[in-house]
């Protein structure tokens, strides 16, 4: 069915206009942030400590802070969402699978404020009592309920993946008497790996570009962060907490540059997504 | 079902509700010869539902071994849920439910101590539509005797693989590329792939669920022969729409009709002179 030129033309404005949309944004970002590709600045944004009072406008820390929160939540949804995928749409308990699936499905929907909420009157002061020092804001705390923030969209994504697997090679593994753990070994897991690489990717992309759960967990020290208990800032937390100065000062220009840096963190993940779908095509395993 | 994914042992029970009826001198209500003295593998009274719906009804029947029998009836009738009682295929359908005996030498293969991946080995199965894995030619042959700890050595399994491929006439096809993916061969080939795949484990019985019907006559052909030739060494059963096809690869065959075993006998016997009605309106062409 070929579509109606005026529908035709409808989509295709649509499609111009949304991803128009997103080329506006990176030129509104670059533009105001353009003083800052002078003189060399742009290098030492990397180079200098956040000292605004002295002139310094390093923002090394909260890369740091953004890298090490955002991975330590990958390392720990992980394991986790892979597990919840194998029960939901492997093992498949008949009451159990259908349960978690919902409940998965479900937490997909909660606004991430809610998350950091939750975070700060049960698992702060857990962790400041169980391990007796700091105030129960740092890396792990932030880590802990972003990878509850991710894990659903992981799991969603290993889901379907699994479930893609051609029904005639599940049945000739079942023939040839594999257990269910050869199958998923042999069978499944090799020829989902672009899937999990791709939820996971999404995942990532996801943690990155979460602002509530890290402004209200990690702390928000200016400080890359060394250990698990000491208190971060990611970028996107540094943008909130510096929106509030005034609009001239070159401190509110800074945040062009980590919004910058978000974009492009977050555009090298669309790519390599984009990537793994093309290797996708002629593949064996 | 939680277990049986990390342990070899099977838990779903679907053990026989009846009294065993091995000894059950009563004939059942088929006409022909279903019952032999001698069987490789024998079902007795045997009932399968899916769910409330009832889709084979008291089977009884004793298959010998080195031979074929073939399996006709019309659509939905039950041979393909039949086929998949012999090796517990029907467990991986959820509202599946057996009861009735079927024996293997004698064992009955649905006690619940039955290690299914092993009655797996010993019962393979070929399906209508060839289903390769995505691997290479080798890989495919290889990969049941590895799971099963058939094969150690890499010179054991390309030895296995040689044989495997050689019984399946499909050795002289694929000598010079058995690197290259399963997927990439013709119909036919993938099927005696599938085939050669099956007989890699050595099992001792065949189960074939109308393996020529994506096939055309010349790869078909060569399936038939095949089937002829492994006959010596296996015990075969085949389900078949084709009439012509039972009667060139089969010994004996067996009818059945919505969910009942109308009759069994050999090819010959069944195919000249059918005992039953309804068998004879079948091969006649009357219906279905
Ligand atoms: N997975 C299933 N779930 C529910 N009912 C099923 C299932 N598989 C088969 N049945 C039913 O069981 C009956 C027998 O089906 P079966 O597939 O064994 O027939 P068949 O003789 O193999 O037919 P065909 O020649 O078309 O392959 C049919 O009525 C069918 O609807
Ligand atoms: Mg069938």
């Amino acid at each position: 069915m070929k579509p109606a030129p005026a529908a035709e033309k409808l989509f295709f404005g649509a499609a111009l206009f949304s991803a128009s949309i997103s080329l506006f944004i990176l030129l509104f970002m670059v533009v105001l942030g353009l003083p800052l590709f002078k003189d060399g600045f742009f290098l030492r944004l990397f180079t200098d400590p956040w000292r605004p009072d002295h002139g310094l406008y390093g923002i090394s820390a909260m890369i740091a802070g953004t890298l090490g929160v955002s991975f330590l939540a990958l390392v720990l949804a992980l394991p986790l969402s892979l597990g919840c995928a194998i029960l939901i749409s492997i093992i498949r308990p008949p009451v159990f699978g259908r349960l978690l699936e919902k409940t998965v499905q479900f937490m997909t929907g909660i606004p991430t404020v809610v998350l950091g909420f939750v975070g700060v009157f049960l698992l702060v002061p857990f962790i400041r009592e169980q391990f007796g020092h700091g105030s129960g804001r740092c890396l792990l705390t932030a880590a802990l309920v972003l990878a509850v923030l991710i894990a659903p969209t992981m799991i969603l994504f290993f889901c379907d993946s699994f479930s893609r697997i051609p029904a005639s090679w599940l049945r000739a593994a079942d023939a040839l008497g594999c257990t269910p753990m050869e199958k998923f070994r042999h069978v499944i897991l090799p020829n989902s790996l672009q899937g999990l690489a791709g939820g996971t990717i999404l995942a990532m992309g996801r943690a990155v570009g979460d602002t509530m759960i890290a402004l209200m967990l990690a702390g928000n020290a200016v400080a890359a962060p060394h250990a698990l208990l000491d208190p971060a800032r990611t970028l996107t937390a540094h943008i909130a907490l510096v929106v509030a100065a005034d609009f001239d000062s070159l401190e509110f220009k800074i945040i062009f540059a980590c919004g910058l840096l978000l974009y492009a963190i977050t555009l090298a993940m669309t790519l390599l997504i984009r990537g793994l779908d093309r290797g996708n095509g002629g593949r064996t395993w | 079902m939680f277990l049986s994914f990390i342990s070899r042992q099977p838990v779903k029970n679907t053990t026989a509700k009846k009294p065993s009826p091995g000894t059950d001198p009563a004939r059942p209500a088929t006409a022909g010869e279903p019952l032999l003295e001698k069987s490789r593998l024998s079902c007795r009274h045997l009932d399968v539902f899916y769910g409330a719906k009832q889709a084979l009804h008291d089977i009884s029947i004793d298959f010998s071994g080195n031979q074929v029998t073939s399996l006709i009836g019309p659509s939905g009738c039950g041979k393909s849920t039949f086929l998949r009682c012999l090796n517990r295929m029907n467990e991986t359908i959820d509202i599946c439910r057996v009861s009735g005996e079927i024996k293997l030498d004698g064992e009955d293969i649905n006690r619940p101590e039955v290690d299914v991946v092993l009655l797996r080995a010993r019962v393979g199965m070929v399906f209508q539509k060839p289903n390769p894995f995505p691997k290479s030619i080798r890989e495919n042959v290889a990969y049941g005797p590895r799971i099963h700890g058939l094969a150690r050595h890499r010179d054991e399994i390309d030895m296995i693989v040689e044989t495997s491929l050689t019984r399946a006439g499909l050795w002289d096809e694929v000598k010079d590329r058995l690197d290259e993916p399963g997927t990439g061969l013709s119909g036919g080939q993938q099927q005696r792939l599938c085939i050669a795949r099956t007989i890699a484990v050595s099992p001792e019985v065949i189960l074939m669920d109308e393996p020529c019907s994506a096939l055309d006559p010349i790869a078909t052909a060569r399936i038939e022969d095949l089937i002829g030739e492994l006959k010596e060494n296996f015990t075969i059963i085949i389900v078949t729409h084709s009439m012509q096809q039972a009667s060139r690869v089969s010994q004996r065959t067996a009818f059945f009709h919505l969910g009942h075993l109308v009759e069994v006998g050999s090819t010959e016997a069944v195919f000249t002179t059918p005992r039953h009605h309804l068998t004879e309106e079948y091969i006649t062409g009357r219906f279905g």
